[in-house]
């Protein structure tokens, strides 16, 4: 055996059999190799899936979209509209006392006409 | 590896080949694919068997793509596809390696600037080294590979090899020594 310098070869050292291990020159690859692969990787399936990831995405967008403007629309103005009406309590009590409902009710309740022995005073005994 | 690829690198491109960059996949294909190469020409089985097993390796990476998430690199987990695609080509041939078709050609071995007699006795070596390493078993051979000509760190080895760190070194001290027997003459 030899040496890389044509003298008989020594023993290998560990060391020096690393260094010549690390020092060898790659061999190169086949040629054709590179456009063989990169013909073979495949962009429109890639394109397609991630198309379709990405279409799934766009609609999950949207429907959070317009679920947030549903949720803003319901906060925003549900509670106005329900704070503009009176508790249906207070609502009765303000009808019941409302002048407008006081006519109303005693206009209907004497709807026939005012007959004299309703409003005299009883003859004397 | 031969060609190192720095971690926001690789984060970059995976991102981008997650997205369907199409540039990115030549990227990808152009950053790795002479390592795998080598590290399967390195393996055994001369420069067919490599080269085929270099375009199965892709076409697992490919399918493969989307659920790998990064934790390790892109080289190593490339690197591991390889291996255990040799393992599989091995364990069903069953044959000898090839030296003749792959790395004891001396035109893959020598740098093309030496002079004639120079590069013939760099050349020698690089034989006698090239049919040592072949002659070491598949596990042996396999760490000298990924530790001395495709530059892997003993992490990077556990990962691609499955197995822990501390057995990753001391089974590439292993086939170092009975290497270096072996060009020794003693085995």
């Amino acid at each position: 055996m030899t040496g890389r310098a044509g003298k008989p070869q020594e023993e290998t050292t560990l060391d020096a059999l690393e260094a010549e291990l690390r020092g060898l020159p790659p061999p190169e690859p086949l040629p054709g190799l590179e456009a063989k692969l990169l013909a073979a990787a495949p962009v429109a399936k890639t394109e397609s899936v991630l198309g379709r990831r990405r279409r799934w995405l766009a609609l999950a967008a949207v429907g959070a979209a317009v679920a947030a403007a549903a949720l803003i629309i319901a906060y925003t103005f549900v509670p106005e509209k329900a704070s503009s009406e009176e508790p249906p309590v207070r609502a009765a009590l303000l009808n019941d006392t409302s002048p407008a409902y006081i006519v109303r009710t005693v206009i209907a309740a004497h709807s026939e006409e005012t007959r004299p022995w309703d409003i005299l005073p009883p003859f004397p005994d | 590896m031969g060609t190192q690829v720095r971690w926001w690198q690789e984060g970059r491109l995976l991102s981008r080949l997650h997205a369907g960059d199409p540039k990115a996949c030549g990227e990808f294909v152009r950053t790795y694919y002479g390592a795998v190469y080598r590290f399967l020409l390195h393996l055994g089985g001369g420069t067919h068997q490599a080269e085929d097993l270099t375009q199965e390796v892709f076409a697992s990476a490919w399918a493969g793509l989307a659920g790998f998430e990064g934790r390790g690199s892109l080289g190593t987990w490339l690197h591991r596809i390889a291996y255990y695609k040799f393992l599989d080509r091995h364990r069903r041939r069953q044959s000898a390696p090839n030296l003749g078709d792959g790395l004891g050609s001396a035109d893959q071995c020598s740098s093309r600037e030496e002079e004639p007699a120079e590069r013939l006795m760099v050349d020698e070596r690089a034989r006698q080294l090239h049919a040592a390493v072949q002659a070491l078993k598949p596990a042996e051979r396999a760490v000298i590979v990924l530790h001395y000509f495709q530059d892997l760190s003993f992490r990077q080895m556990a990962s691609v090899l499955d197995q822990p760190v501390g057995t990753v070194k001391w089974r590439t001290g292993q086939a170092l020594r009975r290497l270096k027997a072996l060009l020794n003459g003693k085995v």
